[in-house]
């Protein structure tokens, strides 16, 4: 028998009760709270103020916020256009049946596993102006021109950071793709070379659409991330210099913690994550696919 | 294989060998291939040797020698980092990461369980809406649970990483608990019933230790989210006492700025643990994050 009434009640409560109240208590009302302290002027000592939709103006007329946005996008395109394509050809590469092969992933996959302020500490030692690993080398190429204070240069915080995530998670779609690719039968691959298809039509016209719900996670999995991309941010350059390599995740964390103003971080933190799902929903929607994992 | 299906694969093959290339052509584009993986190879792990060789050396070499071996290897390094705090925030991440692990695995396999034997009104809509928390941005979380912990009194206790850590991996934890337990055919659980157990027992006795692939996958990636984790120390706490690995590297990095060839040691004896682990159950991490965030 089945249980029934009061102990179907119990069994529920016991058995899902305590996920929910973690998923209620840390991620749920929280979300509903700082929808709330938007609306309010708060520091954290004197008493909250009803703010009506001042912190919403103020974010629509402050400029770092439109310059987090576009650095986000910049982050995002540069995560979509270097990460995705060269973790593509890799794994098509790898594909082949390299010697080695294994050896190969294993070491490309290391920095995805490694605690990003390890990695934000490393790369902050390599990029350093005067003992930098990197200006080292460019002044023995006699690039020496080149060199210069790659995280405390406007034109170059950003570019600096990207380079690093590229670095650090192209790996990741090495392993996704391949792990894609292996999924398509041999059988299919050779029908097609009997057919006489060369390797690039079978790329395009076969790999490319068998491995799609991959592509389609990847890159939903790329824009969500670089929205979300904060701890190398904040290690290697803290935002600046002048807001150039700012996200809307410093941004908030700056406004929050720093200087102590609850209510207008939580404002944008409300954007972000409205901006966040907005996208993730256009996203699955364009690649279509995609949406079938969330049924 | 069909007759059909092996003259077929007889005839690819016969058609690759006619059709196959010069083999000149066939080692340079193989040579080609070698030669962007190598450069790929030293891209990704000449950092990580740099950061090992200056680990031995003594701080003026380090600046003066950044390229060469060390021009003797020395350990002060090491014993210095560990010294100076490195082994109590490795012993703190250890410790919360062990334990938020083993209560993500109960709390998610027990409700995953829960959803795949006994669906209910709206357990689709809880499901969803778990799968839902995966997109979730911990940023628009952080202040009011900083609010809440300092309410509460948790702020900067063990309670204010052990909740966070739980709710911001169970959306993944959950996810794939259901989809191993919803596999599972359904006679099974009616088997148990008839032997007399209950919902509780088949649970425990028999649902769970079946569950043993799926906490595997789990256990490995939500171990190297957590003990990779650098947002939730940075906010909710402050004591040395509870500083874990990321968070207190950074405090001694602040501490020790012009010592580089100190710090490098601090970043190899973190590191080192990760990788070491890592190189022994490659295959699994490799799997388990793939599955993991294909899935998701």
């Amino acid at each position: 028998m089945r249980e029934k009434g009061w102990s179907r009640f119990a069994g529920g409560l016991f058995f899902t009760g305590p996920a929910l109240a973690v998923f209620l208590g840390i991620i749920v009302i929280p979300i509903l709270m700082s929808v709330y302290y938007s609306f309010f002027h708060w520091d954290g000592v004197s008493p909250m103020a009803f703010a009506g939709g001042d912190n919403y103006l103020r974010l629509a007329q402050d400029p770092v916020v439109w310059q987090a946005l576009k650095n986000s996008l910049y982050l995002t395109l540069g995560a979509l256009l270097i990460q995705l394509p060269v973790g593509l050809l890799l794994a098509v590469l790898l594909s082949v049946g390299l010697k080695g092969s294994n050896f190969l992933k294993t070491v490309y996959f290391t920095p995805v596993m490694l605690s990003t302020a390890v990695l934000g500490i490393l790369w902050g030692q390599i990029y350093d102006p005067n003992f930098g690993l990197l200006n080292s080398l460019l002044v023995n190429l006699g690039l020496e021109s080149w060199a210069h204070s790659w995280l405390g240069d406007e034109k170059t915080a950003l570019l600096s950071v990207i380079a690093v995530v590229a670095w650090q998670f192209i790996g990741f779609y090495i392993v996704v793709y391949f792990a894609a690719l292996q999924n398509i039968s041999d059988e299919v691959l050779e029908a097609a070379r009997v057919e006489g298809a060369s390797e690039w039509r079978i790329f395009f016209r076969i790999r490319i659409p068998l491995i799609w719900p991959a592509i389609t996670f990847t890159v939903l999995n790329c824009v969500i991330n670089s929205l979300k991309y904060f701890d190398l941010i904040y290690i290697m350059t803290n935002g600046g210099p002048n807001h150039a390599s700012e996200v809307l995740a410093s941004y908030m964390m700056n406004n929050a913690f720093r200087l102590m103003d609850y209510g207008y971080g939580s404002t944008i933190s409300t954007f972000l994550l409205a901006f966040g799902l907005f996208l993730a929903l256009i996203i699955t929607k364009a690649l279509g696919k995609g949406n079938a994992k969330f049924q | 294989m069909s007759s059909a299906q092996a003259q077929l694969r007889q005839a690819a093959g016969g058609a690759v060998r006619t059709r196959r290339k010069p083999r000149r052509g066939k080692l340079v584009s193989r040579t080609v291939i070698y030669l962007i993986f190598l450069f790929h190879l030293v891209l990704t792990g000449y950092p990580f040797v740099w950061m090992v060789l200056s680990s031995f050396k003594s701080n003026k070499e380090y600046f003066a020698n950044p390229w060469g071996l060390p021009s003797e290897w020395n350990f002060e390094n090491f014993a210095n980092a560990w010294n100076e705090g490195i082994s109590g925030y490795l012993f703190n991440s250890l410790y919360i990461t062990v334990f938020s692990v083993i209560g993500l695995l109960i709390v998610s396999t027990m409700i995953g369980f829960y959803l795949a034997v006994r669906s209910f009104k709206g357990s689709k809509l809880l499901l969803g809406s778990f799968l839902l928390g995966m997109m979730i941005p911990v940023h628009s979380t952080l202040i009011p649970l900083f609010a809440i912990a300092n309410e509460t009194g948790t702020y900067d206790t063990f309670w204010a990483l052990f909740f966070p850590y739980i709710g911001f991996n169970l959306p993944i934890a959950v996810f794939l608990a259901y989809g191993f337990f919803a596999e599972v055919p359904k006679e099974l659980e009616e088997a148990a019933l008839v032997d007399g157990c209950n919902l509780y027992q088949s649970f425990f006795k028999i649902y769970f230790p079946l569950a043993k692939p799926i906490l595997a996958t789990v256990t490995i990636l939500s171990f190297f989210n957590i003990m990779n984790d650098f947002i939730f120390p940075l906010i909710m706490v402050s004591q040395d006492s509870l500083k874990t690995l990321p968070l207190g590297l950074m405090m001694f990095k602040g501490n020790f700025s012009a010592d580089y060839s100190l710090i490098s040691a601090a970043l190899v004896m973190t590191t080192t643990p990760v990788i070491v682990m890592y190189m022994f159950l490659q295959k699994y991490v490799q799997k388990g994050v793939v599955a993991g965030s294909v899935k998701g």
